[in-house]
């Protein structure tokens, strides 16, 4: 009751202060009264009663205390008063805000990409107890695939695991949905009848997919299909009536049957389906090519419940144990023991949060970037304390008036605080619209489009949380210190401070702040030198020798399964297609490839020599392309020896080596002429089969998969009629412009093939960034977080030296007057600069050493100690503190002596 | 005494006051602790009114505005029945720490 009439009081603020004041006012005159009775002169009994009474604004103050929540008040009051306290020097406020708003909004920026892409659980029922569950191939370079699984082994697992209450499938599907404005691609997902029932989903409107939908032919309601929330709101306006509709997806007619629930964007990440089908709605849509049936065939990601009171990682355990019997039930006798799968087994991963492609990229990057953008945080608080106490040191005789005229510490310190506070406030409000714009930058070194809209950030509570997190931290950190060393002062020091010394600081003071510059110059040189190891590393690798010649190449991604044509008609197809977009303006050479030089495709095959016995355990180390004639005049790669594929019958049977694969298939030399046998088993059939190719020409290594991994052995087979793929295979036109290249490839693409898709022109220089985009971003970003520490820093040495040289000026004037050359003074800023610096590089080498080793996966051809890198950063960081004491110091040398002696 | 006493014991000495006196101003309750006390009490004004200001807000004593013998204008407070009850405790506990002291004293 009490609190309660007292913070109702707040809002009668100025009503009891009245009343207060007239009944202390009351009170004297009594007092005076009574003393004029006893016979005192009115003067004299004012005086006395006054000087009873004491401080009349004290008493009101600790009266009006009483009665209102005095707390709150005075917190509303200390708000108002740094309002204006900052409002008197707009510069440190704008100063620091905008630091604030850098630090903590690259921190949100960031943290939010973490979140979506790591942290954020599904929305669906109890989402800690799904797991997914993977086949993990031990490949040839030893690196561990993560494969999905297929229908029979989900059937199998079902059938065997007793840790888990469901298990589902779900791959996503590309479909073309008919809408009011023609045809349009729409992400969506194929997935086991029972899925939205494992993952606990309740529907919008209607009902989601249900077991009987997935059968042959379809369910009850035919092709059942779920629509997205979104999808539902922007094409149907969000009307119920949308249910029991029939859409056409991909030249088929299906039922949409309910609508997934607001915020339901599937399992998959990055992903964001719009429409849901049923698994067996596959074979409807892929034809001849469908997976679902097919034994060996890798292609639904699967997910589980653990069964409630089942620990997650019995669960594991339980379905680990499992891959001997599930591959004895699934897989084709005969491929039940060949290497591959000897070597494979099955993981099991926390499915709490969904799955993404992008999570095995982009997790150490986000995380090493979290860490810098903490370390640029810590740049901007340390950054704000020595301003913070720069300004300190301008009210140090504020202060100490304020002490003397019996302002409580405490009261200062609150007040001190209340203004960090109110920075950091303003800052991380500030921060959150710059923290969008950050996303939106990063986003685009995500090559891929779609994943970049899935992630892109919506402000959301626990991101608020997060960055009122980090502006609660700021001000503590920058805060504190300056609050503690104003509110200890010394009270008669900073009153006796006359004019000449006042604003520059106490010796305590200027002490604190040389702490706090090396402090940063030590963050910062290790910021440096990690953004310098991450740009170098991206410099090697793009100026790696790639053995092709990128410029001018522009690719089209063909994609003619609409066409429906037999795979001889589609290679013919090709070569006609070559041929005409190799007579049209512009065009210095064309070729059609199944993959191209950085696509991050690859196929890779098992070959030994012709002859010799079938390659052992780890048989797959070839990378096979499948190409055209002219590939190699048209990415400019070296023909070594013998001859190109003509294009003409001559070429079956034929193949051509780069110099890896034949120095590792006949190290005596003598590939050419030679033959190469290649091994393969069907996965999806279960046959083994073999094949000799005559070796007709080797060419010069070519990076292929990574610029960063050694060019691969790679073995050119030449494109016919049962080449893997056929119908989406890559044109390569090397012409003189890409607006030339585009026109070509539209006008045959119109003469022949006029009711394909067209797709758009991708540049193979944009291919290869795209191949580092990863790379890309991480050095960048750390780049700009290195500039910001260097200009933080930079402008935390500015403020002290200035300080600096302002308390010595007296000490200067006298110096000059004593003979001292202007040379000398700028010597001794020199002098402070140089320590300061000194003790800054001293331990912000040890710093960027041990960076250096933190960041040590992440570097290509650049060492983690390596000396030029850490000269160049010293000298990045020295050039910087220099160049920020240049204005101080030109200051000291033009100090006058006879002013700075008379102002003395 | 101990210094966290003092408040506790300005509280006694105005609510006990207003026991015996009934309705009485900020002035007048100065004026009869001095009284009352031989002048051996003096009552801070800079901490009285914080007291009986914080005493109304804990609802042991009530105030309204009226005249005093002089025609001027004054704020005159009175017990209410919890503070009643308030200054029974007080007194006990006060009884309590004087005997305390006396015995530690006499002990002495």
């Amino acid at each position: 009751m009490g609190l309660i009439n007292r913070t109702r009081n707040l809002f009668h603020r100025e009503r009891i202060d009245a009343e207060i004041g007239a009944e202390l006012r009351s009170h004297i005159e009594m007092a005076v009264e009574d003393a004029m009775h006893a016979g005192m002169p009115e003067a004299e009994a004012r005086r006395a009663a006054r000087l009873r009474f004491g401080n009349p604004v004290t008493v009101r103050e600790r009266t009006m205390g009483a009665d209102t929540a005095l707390a709150l008040e005075g917190l509303w009051r200390d708000v108002k008063f740094a309002l204006r306290q900052l409002r008197k020097s707009p510069g440190f406020a704008v100063t620091a805000v905008l630091t604030l708003a850098l630090g903590i909004g690259a921190n949100t920026g960031i943290f939010s990409l973490t979140r979506a892409l790591l942290l954020q659980p599904l929305p669906v029922a109890h989402p800690s107890r799904l797991i997914r569950i993977s086949l993990v191939l031990n490949n040839p370079g030893g690196a561990v695939r993560d494969m999905p699984l297929n229908s029979f082994m989900i059937d199998s697992l079902h059938r065997h695991a007793t840790t888990i209450s469901g298990i589902f499938g779900w791959t996503p599907y590309r479909f073309v949905a008919q809408q009011n404005d023609g045809p349009r691609i729409a992400d969506g997902a194929l997935v086991s009848g029972n899925t939205f029932e494992v993952l606990g989903v309740r529907p919008a409107v209607g009902r989601l997919l249900r077991p009987e939908d997935d059968e042959d032919g379809g369910g009850p309601d035919g092709w059942a299909a779920v629509l997205s929330y979104r999808y539902w709101q922007e094409h149907f306006g969000g009307d119920p009536s949308a249910v029991g509709r029939q859409v056409t997806l991909s030249d088929h007619k299906v039922r949409v049957v309910g609508v997934a629930p607001k915020g339901f964007e599937g399992v998959i990440v990055t992903a964001r389906p719009d429409f849901y089908l049923p698994l067996h709605f596959e074979p409807v849509l892929r034809g001849t090519g469908s997976l679902l049936r097919m034994r060996g065939s890798l292609w639904l990601t699967a997910w589980a419940r653990v069964r409630s009171g089942v620990s997650k990682a019995a669960a594991g355990a339980e379905i680990r144990s499992l891959f001997r019997t599930v591959i004895d039930e699934t897989l084709p006798s005969s491929m039940q023991h060949v290497p591959v799968v000897e070597h494979a087994g099955l993981a099991v991963d926390s499915g709490s949060a969904g799955w993404s492609d992008l999570r095995n990229e982009y997790t150490r990057p986000l995380l090493l970037l979290q860490a810098l953008v903490g370390v640029v945080l810590l740049v901007c608080c340390v950054n704000l304390a020595g301003l913070c106490l720069a300004r300190a040191a301008t009210r140090e005789r504020e202060f100490a008036i304020r002490t003397a005229l019996g302002a409580a510490r405490a009261r200062l310190m609150r007040q001190i605080l209340v203004e960090s506070l109110l920075l950091a406030g303003c800052g991380g409000a500030l921060a959150i619209a710059f923290s969008w714009v950050t996303d939106r930058y990063l986003l685009r070194f995500v090559a891929d489009r779609q994943a970049a809209a899935a992630l892109a950030a919506r402000p959301d509570p626990a991101l608020l949380a997060i960055t009122g997190g980090c502006a609660l931290a700021c001000a503590l950190l920058f805060g504190l210190l300056p609050a503690w060393m104003a509110s200890y002062g010394p009270v008669e020091a900073g009153l006796r401070t006359s004019g000449k010394n006042q604003g520059h600081g106490s010796r305590r003071n200027l002490l604190a702040r040389r702490v706090f510059v090396p402090a940063q110059m030590a963050l910062t040189l290790g910021l440096v030198s990690v953004a310098a190891m991450l740009s170098s590393t991206v410099w090697h690798l793009r100026e790696n020798s790639t053995g092709f010649n990128s410029r001018g190449v522009v690719l089209f991604s063909t994609d003619f399964t609409q066409l429906h044509l037999k795979s001889s008609s589609l290679d013919l197809l090709y070569r006609r297609i070559a041929a005409r977009i190799g007579q049209m303006p512009g065009v210095e050479s064309v070729s059609v490839a199944e993959n191209t030089p950085l696509s991050g495709a690859s196929h890779l095959g098992a070959f030994s020599p012709t002859g010799s016995p079938e390659p052992g355990n780890n048989p797959f180390r070839y990378e096979t392309n499948a190409i055209g004639s002219d590939y190699f005049a048209t990415l400019g790669i070296r023909m070594l020896a013998g001859r190109d594929f003509t294009g003409s019958g001559s070429d079956a049977g034929a193949c051509v080596l780069n110099e890896a694969a034949a120095r590792l298939l006949f190290p005596a030399g003598t590939a050419l002429g030679s033959s190469v046998r290649q091994y393969i088993s069907s996965m999806s059939t279960g046959t083994q089969y073999s094949q000799n190719y005559r070796v007709i020409g080797i060419v010069d290594d070519t990076r292929f998969t990574s610029l960063r991994a050694a060019p691969p052995p790679i073995i050119y087979l030449p494109q016919r009629d049962s080449t893997d793929g056929l119908e989406a295979m890559t044109l390569l036109i090397r012409a003189r412009t890409q607006s030339e290249a585009d026109a070509a490839y539209r006008r045959t693409l119109h003469e022949l093939a006029p009711k394909s898709a067209v797709a758009n022109p991708a540049s193979l220089e944009a291919q290869m960034e795209d191949s580092i985009a990863r790379e890309n971003l991480v050095a960048t970003l750390s780049e700009f977080f290195a500039g910001l520490a260097l200009l933080l820093s930079g402008i935390g040495m500015y403020g002290l030296m200035a300080s600096w040289v302002a308390r010595r000026t007296a000490e200067i004037g006298v110096r000059m007057a004593l003979g001292a050359t202007r040379r000398a003074i700028v010597g001794l800023v020199a002098q402070q600069v140089l320590t300061l610096l000194a003790v800054g590089v001293a331990v912000g080498g040890g710093l960027a050493l041990v960076t250096g080793h933190m960041v040590r996966a992440f570097l290509y051809e650049v060492s983690p100690a390596s000396p030029e890198i850490l000269l160049l950063s010293i000298a990045i960081v020295g050039a910087a503190a220099i160049l920020a004491a240049v204005w101080p110091a030109r200051r000291a040398a033009s100090v006058d002596p006879i002013q700075a002696l008379r102002s003395e | 005494m101990a210094r966290n006493d003092l408040q506790g014991s300005l509280d006694l000495l105005v609510l006990k006051t207003l026991a015996q006196r009934g309705r009485l101003h900020g002035y007048g309750i100065v004026q009869h602790i001095q009284r009352a006390s031989d002048a051996l009490l003096q009552v801070e004004e800079g901490s009285l009114y914080p007291a009986l200001h914080r005493m109304e807000q804990s609802g042991w004593i009530r105030s309204e505005w009226a005249l005093t013998e002089t025609n001027r204008k004054a704020k005159y407070y009175h017990l209410t029945p919890v503070g009643r009850k308030q200054l029974d405790e007080a007194e006990a506990s006060f009884e309590q720490l004087v005997k305390g002291v006396r015995a530690m004293l006499r002990y002495a």
